[in-house]
């Protein structure tokens, strides 16, 4: 059994600006289709406005959908919300969604009642989540005093307090200093294999550091689902090869090099120290790299070093996403 | 972090299984429902004692009110209202103003209370019974609201010498509770017609004047002009605040008030079941048009 499963999920919202003004239809998710697998993590990335939080909010039983249908931990998101909500801890991050007036312990021991969890259990389970987010020292304290690391990591232990199978991460670390946002994917990644864990993230590296499959979101559709190596082997088909050489490069040179065949592109920048920098883009990394070296040496110039360049997670979003927005 | 998180610590002991939520008996889910009410009663006392202003503010609103109204009648010269004495009539009608007030603001505007403190996402994400959650404002109103402003109006009847002609205090018990569960009931109804609304507390405010008028908490229904009075006369709570006020000050029986009673709390319980299925299908509707988040 999938641990979320999602089919052609479509979400529309009416809006208007005006009382009494013609409310326009503007479609935030068109079609979404997801599966996945047990004990793993998945990451949705897209940029802004691209669907990722209204897909969350419809799998975690917040909006219904328009149309399509969705599963979470087997059970439907529609007619079997309660059931949904039981399996699921949902982080939705930022500043709201604690109670400010109370203290870290009070927020989760009120939640714990919230989920049901037996009365006998829960100061034991709060304890555990307040030492597991580092938040023991500050149990006593309210909310409101908090930084928004503090908070963040206190949104997740509520999400995990029930122990849920299956967890929902939107932009986990988003505001957060680097250190507090290391500990967050400690976390995220001491989760697995008993959780399945859907993270939406504006950052790359985070996704690709812990995903094990990645959908790449834009207008409310899926580009591109797969590994985070898949997806930069299939976007990222360029190969790149940084070439460093001594002294100058002239424009024969440059001229010379994309005349090769498979050559897509050559780029050429002259440094302070001496050496010149030449950046060739190729759709075949077999013959390209020798043609190439034939052409530099004939032109005259000597080769300090050959690097080949692999392709980021962040080429692939852009090239998929575009880098216009 | 207080060292590197270990994977089995963290998830494995809780002894939660997801299983544990599902073929619940009845008596389960009462208890849980319980459960979940006394912990949102005592979250909401906590919150609402974290603003010293409030805990002022509170016990002496109706005090204030209820003087003011006082002094009102005593420029108009008014020393009998109704047939009743002008301090109890007003008396009986600030404990209709606490109860409405109490259970207007706990019960009804729970929801709305979770929608600005940021928090109706993170509960609506609970399984959690709503109209569990809702009477646990409700519990936690009767500490925080209602049993201190009980204790005020009972000094200020002492102070100012109320004459009550009490002959059966059951049936004061029991018009009071009544009277109690009545207004909580309307505050439950209102609750789920509150999450449509983001502006639900300008509602509210809206409808407070027109129940007091409608109910004779503060201006006898017999003042009233025609269509308004017949209105009244078929508004639940009018019902039993002319029953306290026969049974506290007139020396009613608890036959006296029984049909004021049966017809109070015939409509309480028309309100209180209206109010758990427009809580079940207000939420849907709210979810459908995405009416949850504040903003």
């Amino acid at each position: 059994m999938l641990a979320i499963e999602a089919t052609d999920l479509r979400r529309t919202f009416q809006r208007s600006s005006r009382l009494f003004q013609r409310k326009s239809e503007f479609v935030a998710v068109q079609g979404v289709s997801l599966a996945v697998e047990p004990g793993t993590i998945y990451g949705l990335l897209g940029p802004n406005g691209a669907g990722k939080t209204t897909t969350i909010k419809m799998l975690s039983t917040l909006l219904i959908p328009t149309s399509g249908s969705a599963h979470v931990a087997g059970f439907d998101v529609v007619r079997e919300e309660r059931e949904v909500r039981r399996r699921l801890g949902v982080v939705l991050g930022g500043d709201r969604g604690l109670y400010n007036k109370l203290s870290a312990r009070d927020n989760l021991t009120y939640f714990g009642h919230l989920y049901g969890m037996p009365r006998e259990r829960i100061p034991g389970r709060v304890d555990e989540m307040l030492d597991l987010v580092a938040l023991s020292d500050r149990a006593g304290d309210r909310v409101e005093g908090f930084s928004r690391g503090m908070k963040q990591r206190l949104h997740l232990a509520r999400a995990l307090l029930h122990n849920p199978p299956v967890v929902f991460l939107d932009e986990p670390t988003i505001g957060l200093d680097p250190a507090s946002a290391v500990k967050l994917r400690e976390i995220v990644r001491a989760l697995m294999p008993d959780h399945t864990v859907l993270l939406t993230t504006h950052y790359l590296q985070e996704a690709d550091e812990l995903c094990d499959r990645i959908a790449i979101i834009d207008r409310g559709t899926i580009l591109l689902e797969d590994t985070p190596q898949g997806i930069k082997r299939r976007v990222g088909n360029d190969h790149r090869y940084q070439v460093t050489v001594h002294g100058h490069t002239n424009g024969t040179l440059i001229a010379a090099l994309q005349e090769l065949p498979s050559v897509r592109q050559v780029a050429s920048s002259r440094g302070d120290d001496g050496f010149t920098q030449l950046t060739i883009n190729s759709g075949d990394d077999n013959t390209v790299l020798d043609g190439a070296v034939r052409v530099i040496h004939e032109g005259g110039a000597r080769i300090e070093s050959i690097t080949a360049i692999e392709p980021t997670l962040e080429d692939a979003f852009l090239a998929l996403t575009g880098s216009d927005r | 972090m207080n060292g590197r998180p270990s994977k089995q610590p963290i998830l494995a002991t809780a002894g939660i299984a997801p299983g544990r939520f599902t073929n619940q008996s009845t008596w389960e889910l009462f208890s849980i429902s319980l459960a979940i009410c006394t912990a949102t009663a005592r979250s909401y006392v906590m919150r609402r004692s974290a603003y010293l202003v409030d805990i002022i503010r509170s016990p002496m609103y109706p005090a204030f009110y209820f003087l003011t109204i006082l002094l009102a009648y005593h420029v108009a010269g008014r020393t009998v209202v109704d047939g009743y004495q002008t301090l109890g009539y007003l008396l009986v009608g600030t404990i209709g103003v606490i109860l409405w007030q109490s259970n207007l603001w706990a019960s009804g505007y729970a929801i709305e209370q979770e929608r600005r403190e940021g928090t109706i996402n993170s509960l609506f994400l609970t399984p959690a019974s709503r109209a569990a959650v809702v009477s646990g404002y409700a519990l936690g109103s009767v500490f925080f609201t209602i049993l201190p402003n009980t204790l005020v109006i009972g000094a200020l009847a002492l102070l100012m010498h109320v004459q009550r002609n009490v002959s059966d205090p059951l049936a004061v018990i029991i018009a009071v509770l009544a009277l109690c569960a009545a207004t909580y009931a309307l505050g439950f109804a209102l609750a789920g017609v509150f999450v449509l609304s983001r502006r639900a507390n300008l509602l509210a405010n809206f409808l407070q004047s027109p129940i007091y008028l409608l109910s004779g908490m503060i201006v006898p229904i017999s003042s009233l002009p025609g269509p308004m009075r017949c209105l009244a006369e078929i508004f639940p709570l009018s019902a039993g605040m002319h029953a306290l006020r026969q049974a506290l000050l007139a020396g009613a029986s608890l036959g006296d008030i029984a049909g004021d009673l049966t017809r109070l709390i015939s409509l309480s319980a028309v309100l209180l079941v209206f109010g758990l299925v427009m809580l079940r299908k207000v939420e849907r509707v709210a979810k459908n048009g995405a009416e949850l988040d504040f903003d």
